[in-house]
């Protein structure tokens, strides 16, 4: 018994991180190692696995001359180019207002929150119901305010989809960055506004000397966080518009499930797996260095 | 005239951001309560604030949907992940904290599983729960979304920890109390408000999931809201009332979950970006 006892007190900082370390071997690091090996065989699906062959780097091969793959990969960068400075954008106004004194600010910033908690699946459905060029209410206001004289599908025409996306995009995760914004301003130290107000600065002096250089690290910070989740964008996608019309919003995600769990060749789809994590590996160091070297200045 | 000025846009800014962001919010409250003439009929308000869709989506011989079993199978997979995840995870975190156990690169490590996008996990854990015939089960849901969890309860569990002197656990010893009563009775009590802000932030997580409860449930009465509601489409295409009251029922909770740990959303978002 005294032995028992004795074992669990001297490995007890390793025994309380065995179970994490079991799950997360099975689940994370399990996964990516059968990925891998997926990814260099033929391997289909039809309910049960059928037998498969090892075709080795026949699938990347294939993988980076795949037209749809090109094309999910381009709008992705596009929804992500576009979207996330605009997020950051609205989403330091929206900080600096509700940083000031106004009245029910706590109540403001709950709402604003209000997006950010929406069930992503029913994200795409309030705006399915905004969008809908028979009943929505943004054609319903752009109509009656003159500004369309006939109702536009937005999601339904290739030329405006991936912009309908984008505006869905920020409507969602503007609030995630006033958040952190806001957070980081309320964390700042007073003193210097107080030497800048007896200085007589202007507003916009005391924001650029002050403000923003000061806020720099959790807007780099939030920078990188949007960049990552971007580039995970699936469910609003799969319920609004499936990747069409055509292939004007296939994104990352959606080719991949598609191509595993509707075409059932895993070990292709597997392939393009591969590919997304080093390239989402690959960016995010190379975002983490640029951030590191900009903290540094 | 400065001051004014900046009053003034302060408040149009504000203004324009209530209407664009609670706006959507609104439309679809109104819309759960139109009938699909008249969701034609009526652009914005409704008619009346009548009730028939909730009726209808709860009653599943009218509907042929079971919104009331997709609401219990989110209950048993949210709160089921966080059950399993919670202890796991708060342990680990724990011995992170004050043992720094596994140096930076096992906290990295484990911060990592939740970077990376979740369909990179899709078709393994698909096939992993398949072969091990816990595909379309509630408790193999709560399993793999326990997975997903426990990168969060760890992150958040260890910036609680660190919080606690560590004084209390160096005077434990010298007291001559065991590790074991050290940490259950005398550090864990100083953290339940953390754990119970953990807890519910995993709960949200889990809750909002789809990609995960689309591939791995397959039987209507296990499926979750998020993939019930994705189903939302009739004989006479999309039942917009019904799914628009649906996707009520399904945020209305995530609603009053944000409202209680709102003072800890922030810490929990900024996972993996902010080194404390």
């Amino acid at each position: 018994m005294a032995s028992k006892i004795s074992f669990v007190e001297k490995y007890w900082d390793k025994l309380l991180v065995l179970p994490t370390i079991v799950y997360l071997g099975i689940f994370a690091f399990g996964s990516f190692g059968l990925v891998l090996f997926l990814s260099l065989t033929d391997m289909s699906f039809k309910g049960e696995i059928a037998g498969f062959n090892f075709i080795f780097a026949e699938n990347y091969i294939k993988v980076f001359a795949d037209p749809i793959f090109q094309t999910s990969l381009k709008n992705t960068a596009i929804l992500v180019c576009v979207a996330v400075p605009i997020e950051m954008l609205l989403g330091l106004g929206m900080a600096l207002m509700l940083n000031q004194d106004i009245k029910g600010r706590r109540f403001f910033r709950l709402l604003f929150l209000l997006p950010l908690m929406t069930t992503p699946i029913v994200v795409g459905n309030i705006w399915r119901l905004m969008y809908n060029s028979e009943f929505g209410l943004i054609n319903y206001i752009l109509i009656s305010t003159g500004i369309l004289n006939k109702p536009v599908p937005i999601l339904g025409q290739p030329e405006t989809a991936l912009f309908g996306i984008i505006l869905i995009d920020i409507w969602e995760w503007t609030p995630f960055v006033m958040l952190i914004l806001l957070s980081g301003l309320q964390a700042l130290p007073t003193a210097p506004y107080e030497a800048a107000l007896v200085d007589g600065a202007s507003s916009l002096q005391i924001f650029k000397r002050i403000t923003l250089p000061m806020l720099t690290p959790t807007l780099l910070v939030a920078l990188l966080l949007r960049l990552m989740d971007a580039i995970k964008i699936f469910d609003v996608v799969y319920i609004t518009t499936f990747g069409g019309p055509g292939l004007s919003t296939e994104i990352i995600g959606l080719t991949i499930y598609k191509e595993a769990f509707r075409k059932l060749n895993l070990g292709y789809a597997s392939a393009m797996t591969v590919v997304v994590l080093f390239v989402v590996i690959i960016l995010s160091n190379i975002i983490i260095m640029v951030i590191n070297k900009l903290m540094r200045r | 005239m400065n001051k004014a000025f900046l009053k003034l846009t302060l408040y149009i800014g504000l203004a324009a951001s209530v209407l664009f962001f609670f706006t959507p919010i609104v439309y679809l409250f109104f819309t759960s309560f139109k009938s699909q003439v008249e969701i034609y009929q009526y652009p914005i308000l409704p008619k009346d604030f009548n009730l028939e869709n909730y009726l209808i989506i709860f009653d599943p011989q009218r509907s042929g949907r079971f919104i009331l079993a997709n609401l219990i199978s989110s209950i048993i997979a949210s709160f089921g992940s966080v059950a399993i995840a919670l202890p796991i995870g708060t342990i680990a975190a724990y011995s992170i904290s004050r043992y720094k156990t596994g140096g930076d690169n096992l906290f990295f490590m484990i911060l990592t599983t939740r970077m990376a996008p979740p369909v990179v996990f899709s078709i393994p854990i698909f096939l992993i729960m398949k072969y091990s015939g816990l595909i379309n089960t509630l408790h193999g849901l709560a399993i793999v979304y326990a997975a997903f969890n426990l990168a969060l309860v760890i992150w958040m569990m260890k910036s609680f920890f660190d919080e606690v002197p560590k004084d209390i656990d160096e005077a434990a010893q010298i007291d001559g109390w065991s590790k074991i009563y050290t940490l259950f009775r005398l550090v864990l009590p100083r953290v339940y408000p953390g754990l119970f802000a953990t807890a519910i932030l995993c709960v949200i997580f889990a809750w909002n999931e789809f990609l995960f409860a689309l591939l791995l449930m397959h039987s209507p009465l296990n499926q979750t809201l998020p993939v019930g509601i994705a189903g939302f489409y009739g004989e006479r295409g999309w039942e917009w009332g019904q799914m628009a009251a649906a996707g009520l029922i399904a945020i209305l909770p995530i609603y009053v979950f944000a409202l209680i740990v709102q003072r800890h959303l922030v810490r929990g978002l900024t996972m993996g970006g902010i080194k404390e």
